[in-house]
């Protein structure tokens, strides 16, 4: 092959990349970093693959049109250590929407041991994880088939810089107004060995180990969960305090959740 | 015996095999059930090599392990877990062995008679043996100082690819050792400190023990090894988001008995067969918000005086200092040397506009960068992608090639890999992978920088590399006065990584001048028709030129008159008659990729793919062989040395699934390869290279790999995976 047909391909591409529509924005949401503690007190696991800042939440941005694009970033360049395929590895998400305060489900999804409050009852929750959009689906059907229906696994999750995205077409989402809604974003870790009860993510323990996290509890008293958004979504420092309080737990002495984190949602 | 019984019966017996049963009443209250998971796993393999061999590759391992295309076969995978009390956990896995558990094999049933090599009952490869893979105890005192301490196997994850890196050889946790983990200033200061065993084939010529008596031992079986071991520390700092750095050191050391102490009875003093220590510095600083920076820097320093001091190793006998000497296959280097390694990554997480990205890398790997632990598979410790996964270990093969062929025709096969090629500074190890795996490759002196943009708008996904690769190993007889100056470096089978016709594991040759530039695009498009198709299209261009002999007094050391040669035929042309172009090496590498997804039902989805690889290759005129080759390795013996100059065409149909269902995943490549390979020749001509057009009616071309038959010739690979994974 010549060198011009090869330059012909490179110019196709550039071609193809510079014919794309730019995006409108829709809404965002922003947090502090390093506020990757959960309730304050989490660390990550040991082993090299969870870097610094990878669970850190930095930001949520949500497309408009009927196909938005829900974007997630971090505090830490994106990596594939596990070889996913989809520019990401360590990271699972979950975007949980209240499209109607007042309505919708209170208790979350299996293995976050987190609930949410009445009047930030969320009616549907995107899930954006590194694992193929089947098993995800399988999981669902497994773990959280009551709930299934308001379950929303995008077909393809892609990361790229620090960003993980997804585009989730308006119907799945029973349609509206997306800049409208309210939002709460769940920072888990993606873990393809999950236990019996959790839905592919990881579990906080007292000590962390080489793949999970430390800090919390033994028992599932403890919200499994390293970032949250909070406040007023703005990213201001005070925001760190707000997810610390509203991620605060109380276990019994036999591990029985006492008080469990609740969890708001935050609008524009 | 209910479920729950048996568990809890087989619990108590491994916790007593580990001594690690709890008193009657110790602990209650923390102490939780042992628990067990695990998964069974089936393997499915059918292509048209047709080797009954181990159900995975074996490229350069043991014969009769591995390199098999046909069968099927189940494996068992047990762990558990339990946390015996607040301070102490435990756990472990035992695992069957796959190998050649046919189902047709009956567990080696009808074959009872000692024989551990027919595939009968007493042979482990044949019949379903089950073995302990690793236990662990992870012990957290709840002391300030010490936040746990772990004994037993591990896959050393928490370190690093560049010193000790994650182990894996068969199984990840085949490696012990014992780990001690703290922390300080609320965490943001943290600590990990280990003895690591070396495994004994980590060591010179694969051995990390010494002859004392002179009698030649198996392999791996020298005098002592048991307690080589690797002391590896480091330490990291992290005082906010915005930046974190961590301290690394590690010290390895392969003691041997010192056969020169003849008086016994004050004990045995021992001898360094090598030591080796690395030190490294990493940093990341992420405050700027346009652009984050992180990078490492290593320093390794490594001896191994005694390996050409008269210290008798594999073959009872000192390095003999020879390039593709004695001391040829190893995965370190026989003599001492010391180097640097370094990396710096640019990262632009918004270029300009929303959703483009660069990331750009410059790296420089010293020639003589030595860390024995670092990782030698799974690990990429460079941003390129790297040469083609479907050229690594191929050869044309088609002048040799037949079906004793061993390490060419019972390797991965003409299809090669179809996995990413990872980037390692270890040995790199592919035995026991499957051909959809990706594929480790040596890095050891590569230099320069990868830039790596990548751009999502609407539907689209853009991605693409450029990476600009010198060597640190280009050199005229490493510096030296002849190719016996490089005699401490290793050269393994391949002679050179070359890519295609080289070896993943020998980035050392004598004679180089080098540089390699890769071009890579991948597009993909989501097309909204029924569930969405998702589109790729990719190409990839790689220049791989290598001068080879630069300096016309070096020619008679690298290509003298007595160069083996398969030919009865050719005359040697010792020299190459003062011509220091006509070694020059050109591989030219384009691939286009094409490929379809479709989810056809919620739990099953399928991509149909498409590949076009081509080489134009110029390894040399038609006296060139590498340099120190040496017969047997162009012959049916081994194959490892081929005649490559030409144009090969590889086309590839394949179509891959994936179909879960809570608790289950299944999962295949169906692989269909078709090409060719019209070898072409080349001649010097008054000190220049030149065409050489065969005679009319001449039928082959002498050349040290033998006469070369002047027509082109086709190929065909099919292959096929099917596995199912149930976890529970």
């Amino acid at each position: 092959m010549n060198n011009k047909a090869r330059f012909s391909i490179c110019a196709l591409a550039v071609g193809l990349a510079l014919a794309g529509a730019a995006q409108a924005a829709g809404v965002k949401f922003a947090d502090p970093t390093g506020d990757d503690k959960g309730p304050g007190s989490y660390v990550y696991p040991t082993d090299a693959v969870y870097t610094p800042g990878s669970f850190d939440l930095v930001a949520l941005e949500v497309g408009d049109g009927d196909n938005p694009d829900f974007k997630v970033t971090f505090n830490d360049r994106l990596a594939d250590p596990w070889g996913m395929g989809v520019g990401f590895a360590t990271q699972m998400v979950f975007i949980f929407i209240d499209k109607e305060p007042g309505k919708g489900h209170t208790k979350s999804l299996p293995g976050l041991n987190v609930e949410f409050a009445p009047d930030s009852a969320w009616d549907k929750v995107i899930i954006l994880s590194p694992q193929p959009q089947s098993r995800v689906g399988a999981e669902v059907k497994a773990k959280a088939a009551d709930i299934a229906a308001d379950i929303v696994i995008p077909r393809r999750t892609v990361g790229t810089g620090k960003t993980i995205s997804a585009k989730v077409k308006l119907d799945e989402l029973g349609g509206g107004d997306p800049a409208t809604w309210g939002y709460q974003v769940v920072v888990q870790s993606n873990e393809g060995f999950p236990d019996k009860s959790d839905l592919l993510s990881r579990k906080v323990n007292e000590f962390e180990g080489q793949h999970r996290f430390g800090g919390g509890n033994d028992s599932d008293c403890d919200p499994h969960v390293m970032d949250v958004l909070a406040g007023k979504g703005a990213g201001t420092p005070d925001e760190a305090q707000a997810q610390y309080d509203m991620l605060k737990y109380e276990c019994g002495a036999d591990g029985s959740s006492v008080k469990r984190a609740t969890l708001s949602v935050i609008r524009k | 015996m209910t479920m729950h019984l048996r568990n809890a019966t087989l619990a108590a017996a491994v916790a007593a095999v580990l001594g690690l049963a709890p008193q009657a009443g110790h602990a209650e209250d923390s102490a939780s059930p042992l628990k067990w998971y695990g998964s069974i796993y089936a393997k499915f393999l059918d292509g048209n090599k047709r080797y009954e061999e181990g159900l995975y590759n074996a490229v350069d391992g043991v014969d009769a392990e591995g390199g098999g295309d046909q069968g099927q076969g189940i494996e068992l995978e047990l762990m558990f877990s339990a946390q015996v009390s607040k301070q102490v956990e435990i756990g472990g896995r035992i695992h069957s062995r796959f190998n050649k558990n046919y189902w047709t094999n009956y567990g080696g049933f009808g074959v009872p008679d000692n024989n551990t090599t027919n595939c009968g009952e007493d042979d482990p490869r044949c019949n379903q043996y089950i073995k302990l893979r690793g236990a662990w105890a992870r012990i957290t005192p709840g002391y300030e100082w010490l936040d746990s301490a772990t004994i037993g196997t591990n896959d050393w994850g928490m370190f690093d690819p560049w010193t000790q890196g994650k182990s894996r050889y068969i199984d990840r946790d085949n490696l012990g050792g014992v780990l001690l983990q703290g922390s300080a200033l609320g965490k943001s200061l943290r600590w990990d400190l280990a003895r690591v065993s070396i495994p004994n084939y980590l060591g010179i010529q694969f051995d990390t023990g010494g002859n004392l008596d002179g009698s030649t031992r198996p392999f791996g079986a020298g005098d002592i090894y048991a307690n080589d071991a690797n002391w590896v520390g480091q330490v990291k700092y992290q005082p906010g988001p915005d930046w974190n750095t961590t301290l690394i050191a590690m010290y390895a050391k392969d003691r041997s008995v010192d056969e020169d102490d003849d008086y016994v009875l004050d004990g045995q003093t021992t001898k360094t067969a090598f030591d080796n220590t690395v030190v490294g510095l990493k940093g990341q600083y992420s405050g700027l918000g346009w652009m984050d920076l992180s990078g490492a820097f290593y320093y390794s320093d490594f001896n191994a005086e005694n390996a050409t001091a008269g210290w008798n190793f594999f073959d009872n006998a000192p390095c003999d200092g020879q390039w593709a000497g004695n001391c040829q296959f190893s995965p370190i280097p026989s003599s001492s040397m010391d180097d640097t390694a370094f990396y710096i990554n640019f990262n632009f997480n918004r270029l300009f506009i929303d959703g483009l990205s660069l990331s750009a890398q410059v790296f420089d790997i010293g020639s003589d960068y030595v860390s024995v632990m670092a990782t030698r598979r799974e690990a990429d410790v460079l941003l390129t992608e790297g040469q083609e996964a479907t050229w690594m270990w191929g050869r044309p093969d088609y002048n040799i090639g037949n079906r004793n062929n061993r390490p060419a025709m019972k390797g991965v096969g003409w299809g090669g890999w179809n996995g990413e090629v990872q980037q390692v500074v270890g040995s790199a190890d592919n035995d026991f992978t499957d051909f959809d795996e990706p594929v480790a490759y040596q890095v050891t002196g590569w230099k320069g920088v990868t830039l790596v943009p990548k751009y999502n708008v609407g539907d689209w996904e853009f991605a693409a590399e450029y990476s600009y690769i010198d060597f640190n190993t280009n050199w005229q007889a490493c510096g030296g006065a002849g190719k016996n100056d490089c005699g401490g470096y290793y050269t393994n089978e391949g002679m050179h990584a070359w890519g295609y016709g080289g070896d993943y594991r020998s980035p050392y040759a004598p004679y180089q001048d080098r540089l390699m530039q890769i071009f890579a695009l991948r597009a993909m498009y989501t097309l909204d028709v029924g569930n969405g198709l998702d589109l790729m299209a990719r190409y990839k261009y790689i220049s791989d030129e290598d001068d080879r002999v630069t300096d016309a007094k070096f020619l008679n050391d690298a290509y003298p008159l007595s160069i083996p040669s398969a030919s009865a035929t050719w005359i040697p042309n010792p020299g190459l008659n003062g011509c220091v172009e006509c070694d020059d090496r050109q591989a030219d590498y384009d691939t286009y990729g094409f490929s379809v997804g479709y989810q056809l039902h919620p739990d099953l989805y399928t991509k149909l793919i498409y590949e076009l690889h081509q080489v134009e290759l110029i390894d040399g005129t038609i006296d060139v062989a590498p340099v120190g080759v040496k017969d047997y390795m162009m012959t049916n013996a081994s194959g490892w040395a081929n005649y490559l100059t030409g144009e090969t065409t590889k086309n590839r149909v394949a179509l891959d699934f994936s179909y879960f269902l809570s608790g289950v995943e299944f999962g295949g490549t169906f692989d269909y390869f078709w090409g060719d390979y019209e070898p072409t020749f080349f001649t010097d001509l008054d000190g220049r290279r030149v065409r050489l057009v065969p005679a009319p009616g001449a039928t082959t071309v002498a050349t040290p790999f033998g006469d070369i038959t002047t027509g082109s010739y086709d190929y065909n690979h099919y292959r096929m995976k099917i596995y199912m994974k149930v976890s529970f």
